[in-house]
């Protein structure tokens, strides 16, 4: 699926977001679970509480600051909880990276649509992020997913403003299993690391 | 006429007490009105003390703590318990994270037990839990300071929502 000149498809999206993941521990939601495919140890499918996937990925970034976090969240989804930006403003991660797929509609649900907001970027700065950019290309979120300024920082994709088609079965996600492999990776992860580093 | 109290406040002190021996790593709070002194006395210890906009984000910012190694705690007053039951319900039952939560019961009148309180938000915050499938200890004084530090601890032990109650402000 590619997108219009102004806009990515979703399923590109996600694509990209996989390509240039840069060892990020990714909290998604949404259409997202839906085109990310297997996911890998250290990344996390929220399925069944919308809103939260923001909330989460400020607990991961405050727990794991030597590791890049990332949250990938729909509009619709954020929109439920966008105070959290503020949250994420006043503890200011700087390893964190949060992704909104903008298409302007409640793509699960039937594609009715949202009530806004006009301007993320401008919702990212207002809340107090160092750093936010809008994608309206493949090319700009490779950049922006490339790009090292410390964070938190606000990507806004903007999505085409149509509904997905979901394949079978797209959220069909255990999601007790989710945090438990989470979980253990992590702390796998962090356990190694306290060994190393008391050699 | 003299009124006694069912509850009375307990010691800010004990309240530290117990979330240091359940080794909390942090807080992450919406303030709650009933534990002004707790919340004092958080700021003076070593304990990183984390600020949301929700207590939906409250349990979520829990939740993403624990995935990644720690042991944090919600402070919230009741009321959050009612505005984040959807997040209660997920965490506890969906995705099985272990949450302790300190709760006060805002606008409690001391003078009765919760269930014979007029307001709703005290009177129906028990029957709510229960609903839920989410355990709780009331703290209705001094001497039920020794229902805290195990009513914390359930929560990392047997990987469940486990609440304890303040049915009074803190001193």
């Amino acid at each position: 699926m590619s997108g219009h000149s102004d806009s990515i498809g979703i399923a590109e999206a996600c694509a990209v977001l996989r390509e240039e993941r840069h060892g990020a521990v990714t909290i998604l939601t949404m259409s997202a679970v839906a085109y990310w495919g297997q996911p890998r140890e250290d990344e996390y499918r929220l399925v069944g509480l919308m809103g939260a996937a923001g909330a989460i990925g400020l607990g991961v970034a405050i727990g794991l600051p030597q590791r890049p976090v990332r949250i990938i969240d729909g509009d619709g989804s954020l929109l439920m909880q966008l105070g959290v930006l503020s949250a994420i403003s006043d503890a200011a991660p700087p390893n964190l990276t949060y992704v909104v797929l903008e298409n302007g509609m409640y793509s699960v649900s039937g594609g009715q649509p949202t009530p806004g907001p006009v301007d993320w970027v401008g919702l990212f700065h207002a809340a107090g992020f160092p750093d936010a950019v809008r994608c309206q290309s493949v090319e700009q979120l490779r950049s922006a997913l490339r790009g090292d300024r410390p964070g938190p920082r606000g990507i806004a994709v903007r999505c085409e403003r149509r509904r997905p088609e979901y394949p079978p079965g797209a959220f069909a996600v255990n999601p007790a299993e989710e945090a438990a492999r989470l979980r253990s990776t992590l702390t796998h992860n962090l356990s190694s690391a306290t060994a190393i580093g008391s050699v | 006429m003299a009124v006694t109290p069912v509850a009375t406040g307990i010691d800010a002190s004990a309240v530290l007490a117990a979330v240091k021996l359940v080794e909390i790593t942090h807080v992450v709070t919406v303030p709650d009105t009933h534990q002004r002194t707790v919340m004092t006395a958080l700021g003076d210890s070593s304990l990183p003390t984390i600020r949301a906009a929700t207590e939906e984000q409250v349990m979520g910012i829990c939740a993403g703590l624990w995935m990644s190694g720690h042991r944090p705690l919600a402070l919230v007053q009741q009321l959050g318990l009612f505005a984040s039951v959807n997040a209660l319900r997920a965490f506890t039952h969906d995705q099985h994270v272990p949450l302790p939560i300190l709760a006060g019961l805002f606008g409690r009148d001391v003078s009765r037990p919760p269930d014979e309180n007029i307001g709703s938000a005290v009177r129906l915050c028990v029957p709510l839990l229960d609903s839920l499938g989410i355990r709780c200890a009331l703290v209705e004084g001094p001497q039920d300071a020794r229902k805290i530090q195990p009513g914390l601890a359930a929560a990392f032990e047997e990987m469940i929502t486990s609440v304890v109650l303040l049915g009074a402000p803190t001193t």
